[in-house]
């Protein structure tokens, strides 16, 4: 592996997470943000479940996208392989996370099969394809947009935790003071712009 | 209205024949948004949820004292409390167990139904039961109940029919 | 073509793969192979497969833990106390457990899998315990809101009991119900009688047992039971006997009055049975033909709001049945015992009464059902 390879793989991780963040950045995968991030415990469950998703789903996706439908051309099928594999692969986990964290697995509940549905894992796919990064800068962006997610949730988290006496209006409260948190967020976010770049 | 997943539990378990015969939300179209419904109510009519749960614990207690017979409370207000064994935790994951049993307050000519749980509900979680369901008390009932109960001189406690002991 | 058939052959081979490595990581995850489980420090040892709930797997070895929801998590009976092995406690354990509780290892056991070896404690009393699909022989309304359920055993099997313990039956699904639950319920019947149970269920409002009991149980019908259960028994002593009960609390201490008349126990004995109106008794022919054949035994129905048709013509006692106690018996309480059953309110006011009178706690025995 080269020494522009690296660089650019680390370039792509630390962009994923603060410049090009997923969920503040591209906004994706508000549903279980928004909802699970009312427990700061759960949000660290939840974003390392996702991380851990992200990044074998994005080098499982680039494996079968370079070698399976782009020689045998049927790049199209892309949308619905790449779902199919996410799936499967979270259906993997929930299975894994059952065994070894019951108590993780019954405080995620319903998230966690949601997580296949989550559009920052299946965004996290098409940019890499749409990039056209090599297989270690697209296991780096698996990684870094899942910790991506991961820092936003627990940072929503943290500050619903510090906001929960405040006197929020009741028409906000929940979701929609969520939601404004989130857009704060994001142009806080991005402040980071410029420091790294990544196409 | 989309439903949180801890929603569809709560509703689940308020549903007929799971965690009770027939069910805590009767067959209301709003199901467990009643709460906010009855929140609103509620802030029209200027009471807490609290001090109106309070207020049925108090009659809870003064009513099994008299082991289903029944207790005039002040003018135009009858309790009779039945209990019966066993216990219920809450459908909404709250912690502890609540009895089985039920309360039936006579205001005027108004029968309001309630049960330790109802009443733990209605306290803790703004919850007065959907529309159609045998525990539902509107909030405007009990706050009127609450009024008379507040206004209105408490008797000496005892039912007014001969033979029946004065306590 | 041959583009759609590729893509068809494509997406199809990649579900297939998927959900082979699926299954393959499923059996090897989810075996949690044979686990060893320690009863009471080695009185009991099993060996059985894990991944299910402590609950069912210890059923399956015919060790029935009280439960009333059924496995639902709603009712915490089924505590058992998890000494080694378990795992965290889960959320849907801790809205039923005190910090008491939860100190000392109490676990709900419908809640919990079994993953690995474990160590439990339960009550001895529960290895006593057997289960049996019985026949509904009869159903006896005996006033507006009670029947009494005869419940026949198969061929060849026979329940020990002592008077006073009670069984757990369990519901079928009816109409909206869609799920089972099992229920406490004394029995009623003479112990002498080995081979069918007599049980009194009171209907309650919204109650997912008493509807299905009254409006849909029949005769002929089969039902699971297992038992029997409970502390609530005649004590060996000498003590003059208070049996104080309302609505279906007569049972067990109808079965306790077999007891004392097929043995002849000879102790002075009072029975204050508190109801609201003469609708609400039941069972008086019973109590008469016990005070015939039980000497030293009075029966003393209390009405509480009585009609004034039924002030007409009744000639017992009046009034609560704490209030009735302290009229009659206030001389014998101190030296007394007490025998209890009725709602958790009866109980503590009567409790109260008595300690108020001077008998010590240690002779006051209930079943509280809570």
């Amino acid at each position: 592996m080269s020494e522009t390879e690296l660089t650019s793989a680390l370039v792509i991780l630390f962009a994923a997470i603060f410049t090009n963040n997923i969920v503040l950045t591209n906004f994706l995968g508000l549903c279980s943000f928004l909802s699970v991030s009312r427990e700061i415990k759960s949000s660290v469950g939840l974003g390392a479940a996702v991380a851990f998703v992200t990044t074998f789903t994005a080098a499982i996706n680039w494996l079968i996208y370079h070698h399976l439908l782009v020689p045998l051309d049927l790049v199209y099928l892309r949308f619905v392989i790449f779902i199919v594999i996410i799936a499967g692969f979270v259906q993997f986990a929930e299975i894994a996370i059952e065994r070894f964290a019951p108590a993780l697995y019954h405080a995620l509940g319903i998230f966690l099969p949601l997580i296949t549905v989550n559009c920052a894992v299946l965004g996290i796919s098409l940019f890499m394809v749409i990039r056209e990064y090599g297989l270690l800068e697209t296991v780096a962006y698996g990684l870094g947009g899942g910790l991506g997610f991961l820092v936003g949730i627990v940072l929503l988290a943290a500050l619903r935790w510090r906001i929960r006496r405040s006197r929020v209006p009741a028409a906000l409260q929940g979701a929609g003071i969520a939601v404004i948190l989130s857009g704060i967020m994001a142009l806080a976010f991005v402040g980071f712009s410029g420091m790294l770049t990544i196409n | 209205m989309k439903r949180t997943p801890e929603m569809k539990e709560i509703e689940q378990r308020m549903a007929p024949g799971a965690w009770s015969a027939d069910g805590f939300l009767g067959d209301d179209p709003l199901g467990i948004e009643r709460i906010q419904a009855d929140r609103a109510s509620m802030d029209r009519l200027g009471v807490s949820p609290e001090k109106l749960g309070e207020m049925l614990d108090r009659l809870w207690r003064e009513g099994c004292a008299r082991f289903g017979c029944p207790l005039d409370a002040t003018e135009g207000v009858q309790i009779q409390v039945d209990e019966a064994k066993g216990s219920l935790a809450c459908p909404f994951g709250h912690k502890g167990t609540y009895g089985k049993g039920l309360m039936q307050v006579t205001l005027d000519d108004k029968t309001l139904r309630f049960s330790p749980l109802s009443i733990h509900m209605i306290k803790e979680h703004g919850f007065f039961g959907g529309i159609g369901s045998p525990y539902r008390v509107a909030p405007e009932d009990i706050a009127a109940l609450a009024e008379r109960l507040s206004t209105c001189p408490r008797k000496p406690r005892g039912v007014p029919s001969p033979g029946c002991p004065p306590d | 073509m041959d583009g759609v058939l590729t893509s068809i052959a494509v997406v199809a081979g990649v579900g297939v793969v998927l959900a082979v490595l699926l299954e393959v990581a499923g059996s090897l995850l989810a075996d949690y192979g044979d686990v060893s489980i320690d009863i009471n420090s080695g009185s009991r040892k099993l060996e059985v497969p894990g991944g299910n709930k402590l609950l069912a797997t210890l059923r399956e070895e015919k060790i029935f833990i009280p439960s009333a929801c059924g496995g639902r998590g709603s009712c915490g009976e089924c505590r058992v106390r998890v000494m080694e092995g378990g795992g965290p406690l889960l959320p849907t354990e801790t809205p039923l457990l005190t910090p008491e509780q939860r100190k000392n290892r109490v676990r709900i056991s419908c809640q919990l899998k079994v993953r690995g070896d474990l160590q439990i404690e339960i009550p001895p009393e529960l290895f006593l315990i057997k289960s049996w699909t019985v026949r509904l022989a009869r159903k006896t309304r005996l006033n507006y809101d009670t029947v009494e359920l005869r419940l026949e055993l198969p061929e060849g099997e026979t329940i020990e009991f002592k008077p006073g313990q009670y069984i757990q039956i369990k519901t079928a699904r009816y109409g909206k119900v869609k799920e089972e639950v099992f229920r406490a319920y004394s029995v009623s019947s003479s112990s002498r009688d080995n081979r069918a149970l007599e049980i009194i269920v009171r209907l309650v409002p919204n109650g997912i047992a008493t509807t299905w009991v009254h409006d849909h149980l029949e005769e002929g019908a089969r039902v699971e039971i297992s038992g029997p259960y409970g502390e609530f028994y005649l004590r060996e002593s000498q003590h003059e006997i208070f049996f104080i009960a309302g609505g279906s609390g007569l049972a067990p201490i109808k079965s306790i009055l077999h007891q004392i008349q097929e043995e002849n126990i000879d102790r002075k004995a009072t029975f204050f049975f508190g109801a609201l109106d003469l609708r609400d008794l039941f069972h008086v022919e019973t109590m008469r033909e016990f005070e015939k054949n039980i000497s030293g035994f009075t029966y003393v129905p209390a009405l509480s709001n009585p009609s004034e048709e039924t002030q007409k013509s009744w000639k017992g006692e009046y009034g609560l049945v704490t209030e009735v106690v302290a009229r009659r018996a206030a001389e014998g309480i101190k030296d007394g015992e007490a025998y209890l059953c009725g709602s958790p309110g009866m109980i503590d006011a009567c409790v109260k009464s008595l300690t108020g009178m001077g008998m010590p706690e240690e002779r006051i025995y209930y079943d509280k059902f809570v």
